[in-house]
């Protein structure tokens, strides 16, 4: 899609150096935005009614139904997407090594859990919050209920933002990564400013957790990685004593997991029906659906549809490399998706949010998690059900809603 | 096109196009050239789709391939019409067929119709001042005479003529008029008056000058008949002879034959100020180059050529096509026309010429490289068919070699290939003759005049895409087709056709002249033409160059300094053309000792004394000619600017902007004519009285200033004038208020005005306030004409166009005005430089701004040239991409051995990018950026200015460690630490580890500053990345451009390496122990 307001780099050159750069804009779309169909062989320019109400962004895979109109346009009539994905059923082949390991004889295997943006290192106040966090996860806290439900929580994934950003204590985290910032490249010299604390502090959680059910994190925007997609894990060793334990992973975003869910029949199971199904998750720190987000107007759109539309798309980061800074791949594109996953788990958020998603026999629940350190929200996803639950984890109150 | 595009559902789809409405749509929409966004980088590909939908063709006709043709012409009756067109070209024409010379005059009809008209029956002549005793009955002998000395003369007249040069009493004398029968008869016919062989009865005494003899044949046609560049004719019915068939020399649609005094030449004025839908052809060549050297016509074929024809008036190509050799797939918007010989596309692409008929051609750098290269290819490919590329039919076009030299313009060679009746305007011509640039590639042009970045494909490159397969010679035809589409869209934005076209119309000369020729027969038209009308006759000299000066303009000496109160201009308008009317300065009024003392003249009361000590008449006696032409111009051009006001349509008012501006130019050019010593009619009394009078103005200015704005008058302050250049005076009348001081510098300069000689008028445009002084036209200001917000900010002298000077140099001069007299930051501008300069000491400028770009012109520079000498470097490390003859050249400064010159150390940016070669930073802090630093600061820091170039700031220096040299070859490379520098070995690390144990409890530390690093670096990467995808208008494939003139250009290769280099030290991570 042609933008004019696209972040220029030419234009941040030309501009007057003497002026402080305008913020970047929060949305990109306007009303002169133009829709070209590409491939190798050239573009050409869409035109229709039907494109207003499509929400496009930049590099979904679409087929056109419509005619050349011989004014070097397109008419389109219809748009048609790849659909969802198939999706891996009993007989599947599993890829069996991103399987799960088993952590140890626990017969927890209900729900799992998804969280993001602990936010560790920006106020002494997410610590403790954090701390909660482990102590209910770990059975440590809340009532009876509560300890149950905890209890029947086989796994932790952590999607992103789990350290602050190494900005000034207490800045946002910087939602755009289009922004040049130059401020960071100074401070990285200046080596008094860093403190190892946060770091520590993580994987001293990490390490309580992983003694009590698997953990998977997911680098984010603000995590010491590769600010650019998919982006690499960490080395596990700088989570210190709880890279020891096998259950605890370190993923890179975005990350496919199939999970197959453990033999046993866990007693007060929830849905005693299942027959222990495999169940594939699709977890991203979130990076595409903002930058998608930016494409269209908010008010139709919800980050949900958009969420949806990537399954539909078959691809979780379209807009990468235009907008989207993601590696350079020549024969595969890591980004599509190729089986529609069970849960499909989009973390750093502004607001939490699920849908089921349904085509025909394919389903996936889409759940949108919000930074943890803002809300307090943890995710808990049934496996047999894909019901979804939160639990509201302030630092005195723990809340359960389903 | 849906069956290449990515569609899954297209099958079976009945098309639902809707065939286009049959009337066609012209309306004049704002060009895409409007948008000065950088911001609005859609793909070329795009626009050719853009401009078809707003055409509103149908499919069959993509890209306009069914309206080559003209419009067809329907029957024409000599004895019932008339024919009106307007003329674009007139030439002399020989013919054996006909004894005399013949004029032709091409044109095109409203209707869009081509016109050729043959004039015949103008014959050539030229004034001899008749002797003494000259009488009638002696004619037909001296004309026998005469024709058996040299032949060719017809007839001698004796006329009633003044001489124009001198002021010799009013009784007129008696001339010759000299008429032969060809053109080329002048010069001999002339050469026997100035040689002094006339020998007619002793009548003649020595050599004699001759009158209006050096005049070119057809400037006299248009002189006589009053026809001036580009205006409309009418040849009304039975006055002229239709040729048909066989009869017929041209390819246009109508040919007719007429008497030079049977039609009627329309003055460019009221309904005949419109102009005709002319045909403009842009087009442009691809070569399919060998690597390493610049495509030579014998050897390299043309591959592409991409064509736009516009008609005059309308915002859109109505044909866009590109002949291609070898396949290629389809463009959208585009005719796609494939050839499998090259010679068949040539042949075929002349055709297209000859059916397309344009009247104008215009392209970028097509006078020099592509028409000649076009010719000589058809020539190597024995394509004899090919040069008849003119209107007439059996006419070849030849490249000649043509010198051009110019006081106002500089020396070029060049080459021009006359395509009869067509006119051609080259934009890079152009350019270079009216805008003063820091790279006249295209690239930068546009970048420049329409806010846009050009994809720039190297010639190797071309090479390889023509190889390819049909998707990237369709690559290159977009290209290619871009290149064609620019200049007819640098025309439309700079409006160069229309002010042209006005200019040929207001000085009288054919369109033509003004590219190639000079400013001095711009008045020696409108001089001849204004002689003609008041019975003079000019003397023809012999040029020969004087080295004789005279004292120039006048520069009151500037009081340096930054003035921090408002500083009011007082500008003489058109001062020199005023002084000449005020004076009455002309050839005509000059007199000298004896003539006043012959017609016993008063001073004061018949004659005035120049400050120069000349004389001349006063109009009471004699008003002079150039007195006449200026007011002409002047209120011709009050006319104009008073009816552009009223003018409503956007095409008119172009019209009438052109016209008023080709009024000013036309004004002022007469001062330099009277000056130019090389020139045609040059006359010192007249151009240093001009002067001299300027410099007495612009003192009385100061003296009336400086005496009426005193405290002894009453007034607040002193006024003081700071500076005074030419025509104009910068005063300081003291007031800081804003408002104040326009209303004394308006009041002033009607008081001032009063005191001088009607017209001159001193105007009161402008303030600067701040307004910093540097020297003589050196200065810079924010600029008001009204007191609410600037206008914007004006600098003179300090811009640093000079294409010897990197960017950076811009930037900072550019950034430091802007905080001194915007911001009115003088801190901050101080601030701001010795930042710049610890950067740049610190290796922290970006290469792009450090780059210099020469083009590499000829091989055999006599002095050693930075960019010579590293070409021959470059050819000896990689001959394939080392840059050949006609490449521009970007090197950057290296640091070398102690006192080695700067051109040996000159190096290619990407190769000191890839060995991280160490930037000379001392040559561009000494050699760049201190003297115009230096001069900005000067004024107001004085002495302390030197303290930016030394200091704190320029303590710490970085330099790189390169991987290359003499010394490299015998260093070891060790790993150091990150975090203490400390070379890593086996005892005090893990292997290919990253840190020492020392500094082990750090590690998360450093892991994490590499990992920002690492990100910074992806990050930008990946933001010039796609930013240079997105010019290129695809997604899908590499970008190829290597533009030298792109700001992004290093900046994307260093930011690659930057991310090659942060990613492999992040990697030696892996291998530690944490």
């Amino acid at each position: 899609m042609d933008m004019p307001l696209k972040p220029n780099v030419l234009e941040d050159i030309g501009r007057d150096h003497s002026l402080p750069a305008p913020p970047p804009p929060e949305k990109i779309h306007s009303q002169d935005d133009q829709v070209m169909l590409e491939d190798e062989s050239g573009r050409i320019k869409l035109v229709g009614k039907i494109l207003a109400d499509a929400q496009l962004v930049t590099g979904v895979i679409v087929g056109v139904l419509g005619a050349d109109t011989g004014n070097g346009e397109f008419e389109v009539v219809d748009l048609c997407f790849a659909g969802m994905a198939p999706q891996t059923g009993e007989d599947d082949e599993m890829d069996t090594e991103d399987t799960f390991l088993c952590s140890d004889g626990s017969t927890r295997n209900g729900y799992i859990a998804f969280i993001s943006g602990l936010d560790i290192g920006s106020t002494p106040a997410s610590e403790a919050q954090t701390q909660v966090l482990t102590e209910y996860l770990t059975g440590a806290c809340g009532d009876l209920d509560g300890q149950g439900f905890a209890s029947q929580i086989s796994r932790l994934v952590i999607l992103g933002n789990s350290l602050a950003p190494l900005g000034p204590i207490g800045a946002p985290a910087n939602e755009d990564n289009d922004k040049e910032d130059e401020k960071p490249r100074r401070r990285g010299n200046d080596t008094t400013s860093f403190s190892p604390h946060p770091v520590q502090s993580l994987s001293a959680h990490l390490h309580d957790l992983s003694q009590s059910l698997a953990v998977h994190i997911l680098p984010g925007e603000s995590d010491p990685s590769g600010s650019i997609l998919p982006q690499q894990a960490p080395p596990r060793a700088m989570f210190g004593p709880a890279s020891s334990y096998s259950s605890s992973l370190v993923r890179q975003t975005p990350h496919t997991s199939v999970l197959p869910q453990e033999c046993k029949q866990g007693d007060g199971d929830v849905d005693p029906s299942g027959s222990a199904p495999t169940r594939t998750i699709l977890a991203t720190s979130g990076q595409p659906l903002n930058d998608m987000s930016k494409y269209v107007p908010t008010a139709p759109t919800t980050r949900l549809d958009l969420a949806e539309a990537t399954l539909k798309w078959r691809h979780i980061a379209p807009t990468a490399p235009d907008t989207l800074w993601c590696h350079p791949f020549f024969a595969l594109d890591p980004f599509i998706i190729s089986q529609t996953p069970d849960i499909y788990a989009i973390g750093c958020q502004p607001q939490f949010a699920t849908r089921l998603v349904k085509d025909g026999n394919r389903r996936s629940r889409v759940v949108l998690v919000p930074s943890f350190a803002q809300t307090g929200i943890l995710v808990l996803v049934g496996l047999r059900s894909l019901d979804v639950w939160i639990v509201r984890l302030t630092e005195d109150i723990i809340s359960h809603s389903g | 096109m849906p069956s290449k595009t990515q569609s899954t559902a297209t099958n079976g789809i009945t098309s639902l196009a809707t065939p286009g409405p049959a009337t066609k749509k012209q309306k004049l929409l704002p060009t895409p050239s409007g948008s000065q966004s950088q911001g609005s980088q859609s793909s070329f590909a795009e626009v050719l789709a853009k401009i078809q939908l707003e055409s509103q063709e149908s499919a069959e006709s993509e890209g306009g391939a069914d309206a080559w043709e003209r419009p067809h012409l329907q029957p024409i009756v000599e004895s019932r019409d008339s024919i009106v067109f307007q003329q674009v070209d007139i030439e002399d024409s020989y013919d054996s067929s006909h004894a005399g010379a013949r004029i032709r005059i091409c044109g095109v009809t409203q209707g869009g119709h081509s016109v050729l008209a043959s004039v015949t029956d103008f014959m050539p002549y030229f004034f001899v001042p008749a002797p003494r005793g000259f009488r009638n009955e002696d004619i037909d002998p001296f004309v026998h005479e005469l024709n058996s000395s040299v032949g060719g003369v017809i007839s001698v007249e004796l006329v009633q003529k003044r001489s124009l040069w001198g002021y010799l009493g009013d009784e007129p004398a008696m001339f010759m008029r000299v008429t032969v029968t060809q053109p080329r008869n002048v010069p001999r016919v002339r050469g026997v008056f100035e040689n002094g062989e006339v020998n007619f009865r002793g009548l003649f005494s020595g050599p004699v000058t001759t009158f209006e003899s050096n005049i070119p044949y057809t400037l006299r046609f248009m002189i006589d008949t009053k026809v001036v560049g580009m205006n409309w004719i009418e040849i009304p019915a039975g006055k002229y002879t239709l040729l048909k068939g066989r009869e017929k020399k041209s390819s246009c649609q109508i040919e007719l034959l007429v008497r030079w005094d049977q039609f009627i030449s329309h003055a460019p004025e009221g309904e005949w100020a419109k102009v005709a839908p002319l045909r403009i052809l842009s087009f442009d060549i691809e070569c399919a180059g060998r690597k390493g050297v610049f495509p030579e016509a014998s050897v390299d074929p043309v591959i592409q050529i991409a064509n736009m024809v516009t008609r005059q008036g309308e915002s859109r190509p109505f044909i866009r096509n590109v002949f291609t050799l070898n396949t290629c797939s389809s463009i959208v918007g585009s005719q796609v026309i494939s050839f499998t010989s090259e010679a068949k596309m040539l042949q075929r692409w002349r055709d297209f010429v000859e059916q397309v008929d344009p009247d104008l051609i215009i392209g970028y750098n097509i006078a020099n490289f592509d028409i000649p290269y076009l010719i000589d290819r058809a020539k190597a490919l024995k394509a004899d068919q090919f040069p008849y590329l003119g209107r007439l039919k059996n006419t070849r076009s030849q490249v000649k070699d043509a010198h051009f030299s110019s006081k106002a313009f500089g020396q070029r060679d060049s080459k021009e290939t006359t395509l009869e009746g067509r006119l051609q305007l080259d934009v890079l011509q152009y350019m270079q003759r009216e805008h003063k640039l820091r790279s006249y590639t295209l690239n930068s042009v546009c970048a420049q005049f329409l806010g846009e970045q050009k994809e720039d494909v190297h010639h190797s490159v071309i090479t390889e895409l023509q190889n390819g397969t049909p998707e990237s010679r369709r690559r290159l035809a977009v290209y290619c087709l871009k290149d064609a589409y620019l200049p007819q869209r640098l025309m439309d934005k700079l409006m160069c056709f229309i002010n042209y076209t006005e200019m040929a119309r207001v000085t009288g000369v054919p369109f033509n002249y003004l590219l190639s020729r000079g400013q001095s027969i711009k008045v020696l038209s409108q001089l001849f033409r204004k002689a003609l009308d008041e019975g003079y006759v000019i003397p023809t000299f012999k040029s020969e160059g004087s080295d004789e000066q005279y004292e120039g303009a006048t520069v009151i000496e500037p009081k340096k300094g930054y003035y921090d109160v408002p500083i009011a201009t007082l500008d003489f308008s058109s001062l020199y053309p005023s002084i000449m009317m005020a004076h009455n300065l002309c050839y005509t009024t000059l007199l000298d000792k004896s003539t006043i003392e012959r017609l016993n003249l008063q001073k004061d009361v018949d004659y005035t004394q120049t400050p120069n000590n000349d004389w001349f008449v006063k109009p009471s006696r004699r008003k002079g000619l150039l007195p006449t032409v200026l007011e002409d111009l002047i209120s011709a051009r009050k006319r104009a600017k008073a009816d552009l006001k009223k003018e409503t349509d956007p095409f008119k008012r172009a019209v009438l902007d052109g016209r008023q501006l080709a009024l000013k130019i036309s004004a002022n050019s007469v001062y330099g004519f009277t000056g130019a010593t090389i020139g045609k009619l040059p006359c010192l009394p007249i151009s240093s009285s001009v002067t001299a009078y300027g410099r007495q103005m612009i003192e009385k200015t100061r003296a009336e200033v400086e005496a009426e704005y005193s405290v002894a008058n009453g007034h607040s302050h002193n006024a003081e004038v700071i500076y005074g250049d030419t025509d104009s005076v910068m005063v300081r009348f003291g007031p800081t208020d804003l408002e104040k001081v326009m209303a004394i510098g308006s009041e002033a300069a009607e008081f001032v005005t009063k005191k001088f000689v009607k017209p001159i008028k001193l105007e009161f445009e402008k303030v600067y306030y701040p307004y910093l002084l540097i020297n003589k036209k050196r200065y810079a200001g924010l600029y008001w004409t009204k007191s609410e917000k600037y206008d914007k900010m004006d600098s003179k002298g300090i811009e640093t166009v000079r294409r010897d000077n990197c960017r950076l140099v811009q930037t900072v001069i550019e950034t430091c005005l802007h905080k001194m007299l915007i911001d009115r930051d003088v801190k901050g501008a101080e601030d701001y430089t010795k930042q710049i300069i610890s950067d740049l000491l610190q290796n922290k400028v970006d290469m792009s701004q450090l780059v210099i770009t020469k083009a590499l012109a000829k091989t055999d520079y006599t002095g050693k040239q930075a960019h010579v000498e590293l070409a021959e470097r470059m050819k000896q490390r990689d001959a394939g991409s080392a840059p050949a003859l006609g490449d521009r050249v970007a090197y950057v400064i290296v640091k070398g051995i102690k006192g080695a010159a700067a051109y040996e150390k000159s190096e290619d940016p990407i190769y000191v990018l890839e060995n991280n070669l160490p930037v000379d930073t001392k040559y561009y802090l000494e050699n760049q950026l201190s003297k115009p630093l230096m001069r900005i600061f000067e004024p107001i820091l004085g002495e302390k200015a030197a303290s930016l170039l030394s200091g704190e700031h320029t303590r710490t220096i970085q330099i790189a460690t390169p991987t290359v040299g003499g010394l490299m070859k015998f260093a070891v490379k060790t790993v150091t630490c990150l975090g203490c520098k400390t070379p890593l070995r086996a005892n005090n690390s893990v292997s290919t580890g990253a840190i020492c144990d020392n500094c082990r409890p750090r590690i998360n530390e450093l892991y994490h500053k590499q990992v920002t690093m690492a990100s910074q670096t992806q990050v930008k990467f990946a933001r010039l990345w796609t930013q240079c995808q997105r010019c290129q208008g695809s997604l899908h494939q590499d970008v190829l451009c290597t533009s030298k003139d792109c700001p992004i250009f290093y900046m994307r290769k260093k930011a690659q390496k930057d991310v090659e280099d942060a990613v492999s030290t992040l990697e030696r991570f892996d291998n530690e122990v944490w």
